[in-house]
């Protein structure tokens, strides 16, 4: 077997498959669905680090593809950017999948749910494989549809207006997409993301239309990048199940966004090209304005679940931000981040849905104490937040220290500023919860909606402890060769960049 | 290894407390045995072989180098009498553990970042120590605690966010996280640097220095006994030993910058004595006495930064002082807590009295201590400088005013009622060898392992210069009378305390500001949204529409927009077609 086609195969459908047949069992197969979720996703962890060592240590290029004609392939191909956006995603499934099984516990349409969710993985696993901008483009908006029945799962009238919110906003970006996707397909022909200098061979005369294609395709991508003006789908569309509010915002949809920018700025335009068509200053400066209004904005929020998608919006921009400045250490710091927001903002949201599953608390006003009744899960959450305001030892720090030197590197030392004032910002609206976690007496007694023995069912503790180790462990050895950072850097190596 | 085990015991015991589930004595039991491995390697005079730690953080490394021992001599020192008075200290409440847990990262931290020799590592340690620091301040869960814990923590943030910027730019412009390679390229950087700047704030907030300091006074004495003794004893000093770090001391002569240290230093040393002279309460008396001495201590690396050469005396006299410093301070803060338990028995209370009086005049400079041994080094350095003698007498009015202070201290100690409910007879022994320990131990480590000039201890003139500013000091207190309501304490009933100012300000704006334009009431916020749609619902935004509106309805006007619309496409077009 020829292991360089079949992995990427195997590895889009193992989530694929596994989605499709639980869309087939009934309700009550609820055992039969855990497993098929479970072994999965755990296949999947394995053939993607499987892959991960393939490539990284014996070089092996993977790739699949299929041609549709006019000479377009689908492209599926694994490259050293895609392995960072790979693993993620199949390591958060995981822990994702355990905790919305201990999650939606006894709660109607389980099916539906899993089997939307397992597609949803399968969306983002494709994005992280296409190999060239109509495969990505397929995956995207594969993504959009599959997301919306998460959203809208509880069918109150909050989520479906949530929902509606979404479908807006994903659809006229992807409209966007596709229109630019067009256009520069128009100019060039088919080409794939490894065919590097495509554009820049196209002749100074097309240069203006180059800039307009690359404004179409950020905001085509910003929409689920959450780039401000276009963000205001993301704090609406919180209303959906915690684990699905993880899933969104560590993984799938918004990292999709940022990930397509990564892939326009590098794979398409390429770094250097679009640092001389004048492209990265604007789009720094939209990630800047992004990340200290996010942050602003998440400082006016009451309830815990806005507050923590606000503070995405902020966080997602260091990404778009990293890809702006023409230096390899932010180039490292925009990957490595999309490993460190995923698996920091996941322990925050799988801390607040624990939270609200077992107390049934929503607004920042009433955690006061729930440290006493909560130990473990307010310990967890704290870490994360330290992470997110770039507190060592924790994840965020290592992406905020890499994207300042990558500021100063690339001669643009006002990111320090922006990533103090972030800093500020982001301690301004975390620090408070977490004193009054931990610090605040409790006003009222508790309702316990969920009787455990533990302080929540293992199955929402765990995944939330693994993740915040994680994040831990992801700063205490930054510097090993496999760890989030260290992979960067060979990525950024692969990709021509020398930090 | 032996660095890993030193640092990172006390997280280890933290470990084990936590999972003890008995509160009280055996947790603040294992809380005492954090520092000994530290105490252990500095006292064993083996110097490890400096120690990478390849995959840990950004790659850690651990070692004395140039500062490492004498700062790792004074941590170690001053948690482990913390730690012992931790044990005895009985608050038997509900969080006792929780104390002890925050102690030994707090220690972990300070022990940490006395050896680190990367930027890296050194912001870790100093993040993990701020940190815990506020689980520290807050303990008592008092009004007054709950304020002290906010500035802090506000402060601290700040602080952190100077100090993580002025280390990126440092590491950046190296290429490296060594603190010695740092130190090389800082010295080639002119003097209005960002940089300096930036880690001066930062660092300047840790250490108290004059204008930063104002969380200071409010947050140590609102902890703990031990918790206090540790903040002014160490804690303050990592400030300290980040400046020392960054700034090229002994590398190059910085005069603009030696004038702001030597400035803010004797500002710092005479405000911190004024502001405490007007105190009632004796824990803040001391909070304000170790503003004073951090300035003088600034005041002292201000000489190695005007003139490089001296830094070669400057450093052990440095080492000196924050030894001194450290140790006298938390043997004072102690003796605080001390004095509540005491109250009542005749015998002790003058045991207690002396075992006060003795670390008192040490600080203030009485000949034969510590104290004189390095004023009388500060003002030999001055000599050395060109042009600044009138500082001399500066310095020798610096010690009347900490003597001053130091008798001001005194006599409100014993005025603070008893509220402790159990007096244990074997707490005072144990503090008193303390305070033994903390006049003594300078002296003997500085003429053992410190590199420091002697001095003639009994020489007329020698002593006769230390002893003046403490006599006169005292005399002046006591004639006249500044212990009793006066004038002076009117004027410190209506101080302008800077965080209740800025409070004051505050609520003065924030009326104004929620009746404002901009502030969106629902949220209490800046409302770009609201903004955004008040600017187009509103008159200027209806006017402007209907402006463009009534222009589009004049055919000719669209007639032109369509026909240069078309006239873009088919550019565009035949941009492709050629």
């Amino acid at each position: 077997m020829n292991l360089n086609f079949w992995l990427p195969v195997l590895v889009l459908c193992s989530s694929l498959v596994t989605g499709l047949i639980i869309f087939f069992l009934k309700e009550k197969q609820s055992a039969l669905r855990t497993s098929l979720n479970l072994i999965g996703a755990s296949f999947k962890v394995v053939a993607v680090h499987y892959m991960a060592y393939r490539l990284l240590v014996l070089g092996e290029i993977h790739e699949a593809s299929f041609s549709m004609g006019l000479g377009f392939d689908f492209l599926l191909r694994v490259d050293f950017l895609s392995l960072m956006f790979l693993a993620l995603s199949s390591n958060l499934w995981l822990v994702t999948t355990l905790y919305a099984i201990g999650y939606l516990e006894g709660s109607a349409n389980r099916s539906r749910f899993f089997g939307f969710f397992s597609l949803c993985v399968a969306a983002s696993t494709g994005i992280a494989l296409a190999g060239n901008l109509i495969t990505f483009f397929i995956f995207y908006e594969f993504l959009t549809l599959t997301t919306y029945p998460l959203v809208i799962h509880r069918e109150s009238t909050a989520a479906l207006e949530a929902g509606r919110n979404y479908l807006w906003y994903t659809i006229s970006g992807g409209s966007v997409l596709f229109v630019a996707i067009v256009w520069l397909h128009v100019l060039t022909g088919p080409f794939n993301f490894t065919d590097t200098g495509v554009l820049e061979a196209l002749g100074p005369d097309r240069h203006l239309t180059l800039i307009f294609i690359f404004a179409l395709l950020i905001t085509g991508l910003g929409v689920k990048a959450a780039l401000v003006p276009l963000h205001g789908w993301l704090p609406v569309a919180m209303i959906a199940p915690a684990p699905v509010s993880a899933l969104l915002h560590a993984v799938a949809v918004v990292k999709a966004g940022a990930f397509g920018i990564v892939r326009v700025v590098f794979d398409v335009y390429g770094q250097h090209f679009a640092g001389f068509l004048g492209l990265l200053e604007p789009l720094a400066l939209v990630a800047t304005i992004t990340i200290i209004f996010g942050s602003v904005r998440a400082l006016m929020q009451t309830d815990l679940k806005k507050r923590l998608a606000y503070s995405t919006v902020s966080q997602v921009s260091y990404i778009t931000l990293g890809t702006a400045l023409l230096a390899p250490f932010s180039t490292v710091a925009a990957i490595v981040h999309l490993a460190h927001q995923g698996i920091m903002k996941i322990t925050l949201f799988f801390c607040a849905g624990n939270i609200a599953e077992t107390l049934g608390l929503h607004n920042i006003r009433d955690l006061n104490g729930v440290g006493r009744r909560m130990p473990l899960t307010s310990a967890l959450f704290t870490a994360a937040a330290f992470g997110m305001i770039g507190v060592p030892p924790v994840a965020g720090f290592i992406s905020k220290w890499y994207l300042g030197l990558g500021g100063l590197e690339a001669g643009q030392s006002w990111v320090i500023g922006v990533l103090m004032l972030s800093s500020l910002l982001n301690a301004a609206y975390f620090l408070p919860i977490i004193h009054s976690l931990w610090f605040k007496k409790p006003e009222k007694p508790w309702k316990e909606l969920r009787k455990s023995r533990l302080e929540a069912p293992w199955t929402l503790l765990l995944p939330t402890l693994v993740t915040a180790v994680m994040s831990v462990l992801a700063c205490l050895w930054a510097d090993w060769t496999w760890s989030p950072l260290g992979v960067a850097r060979q990525i950024a190596v692969g990709m021509g960049v020398y930090p | 290894m032996i660095w890993l085990f030193v640092v990172f015991f006390p997280l280890f015991l933290a470990v084990v407390v936590l999972s003890l589930k008995k509160r009280g004595f055996p947790g603040a039991l294992v809380g005492a045995l954090g520092p000994l491995p530290a105490l252990a390697l500095v006292l064993s005079g083996v110097e490890p072989a400096a120690y990478h730690l390849k995959d840990f953080l950004l790659g850690s490394h651990l070692g004395f180098e140039d500062y490492g021992r004498p700062f790792l001599l004074l941590t170690a020192l001053v948690w482990t009498g913390a730690g012992i008075y931790g044990v005895m200290y009985r608050a038997v409440d509900y969080n006792q553990n929780i104390f002890t847990i925050f102690f030994l990262t707090c220690m972990c931290g300070n022990l940490g970042l006395a050896i680190a020799q990367d930027a890296v590592s050194f912001y870790a340690f100093f993040a993990l120590m701020t940190f815990s620091g506020y689980v520290l301040v807050v303990h008592h869960s008092t009004q007054k605690a709950w304020k002290a814990g906010r500035v802090y923590l506000i402060m601290a943030v700040l602080g952190e966010g100077a100090v993580v910027a002025g280390m990126m730019i440092g590491v950046h412009s190296a290429q490296s996280t060594l603190f010695s390679e740092i130190a090389r390229v800082t010295a080639t950087l002119s003097w209005h640097h960002p940089l300096f700047w930036l880690l001066f704030a930062g660092f300047g907030i840790k250490a108290g220095v004059l204008g930063l300091h104002f969380w200071l006074p409010l947050a140590h004495p609102a902890a703990p006994a031990p918790a206090s003794a540790v903040l002014s004893g160490t804690m303050i000093k990592a400030g300290l030993l980040g400046m020392i770090h960054f700034f090229p001391l002994g590398l190059v002569s910085f005069s603009s910058w030696g004038s702001v240290f030597i400035c803010l230093g004797l500002g710092g040393a005479f405000f911190g004595v004024l502001a405490g002279l007007l105190e009632k309460d004796p824990k803040t008396i001391l909070a304000y006495s170790s503003i004073s001495q951090i300035g003088l201590m600034l005041f002292l690396c201000g000489l190695g930064i005007i003139e490089a050469q001296l830094w070669t005396i400057g450093l052990p006299v440095l080492f000196l002082f924050i030894i001194h410093h450290g140790l006298i301070k938390a043997v004072l803060f102690l003796g605080v807590d001390i004095a509540g338990y005491v109250k009542g028995s005749r015998r002790s209370t003058y045991l207690l009295l002396a075992g006060l009086a003795l670390p008192a005049i040490a600080l203030a400079g009485a000949p034969l201590t510590s104290g004189s041994w390095i004023k009388y080094l500060l003002k030999d350095m001055v000599e050395l400088v060109p042009g600044v003698l009138w500082i001399t007498i500066l310095l020798s009015l610096s010690s009347l005013g900490t003597a001053m202070l130091m008798a001001h201290f005194l006599s409100r100690l014993h005025l603070k009622n008893p509220d402790k409910p159990h007096y244990r007879p074997g707490l005072l022994f144990i503090w008193l060898g303390m305070a033994a320990a903390g006049v003594s131990l300078p002296l003997i480590i500085g003429l053992i392992y410190l590199d420091v000039p002697d001095v003639s201890w009994i020489e007329p003139r020698v002593v006769w210069s230390s002893l003046w500013p403490i006599v006169f000091g005292a005399l002046i207190y006591f004639f006249f009378n500044l212990k009793k309501p006066s004038l002076s304490w009117q004027a410190a009933e209506n101080w302008p305390d800077t965080v209740t100012q800025i409070e004051k300000a505050w609520r003065k704006f924030y009326p104004r500001w929620e009746k404002s334009n901009f502030c969106d009431p629902s949220c209490g916020q800046i409302n770009f949204v609201n903004l955004a749609d008040r600017l187009i619902f509103g008159p200027a935004g209806l006017k402007v529409t209907c402006m463009i509106e009534a222009l589009f309805r004049q055919w000719f006007v669209a007639g032109l927009v369509f026909v240069l619309l078309i006239l873009i496409f088919i550019l565009m077009g035949s941009g492709r077609l050629s």
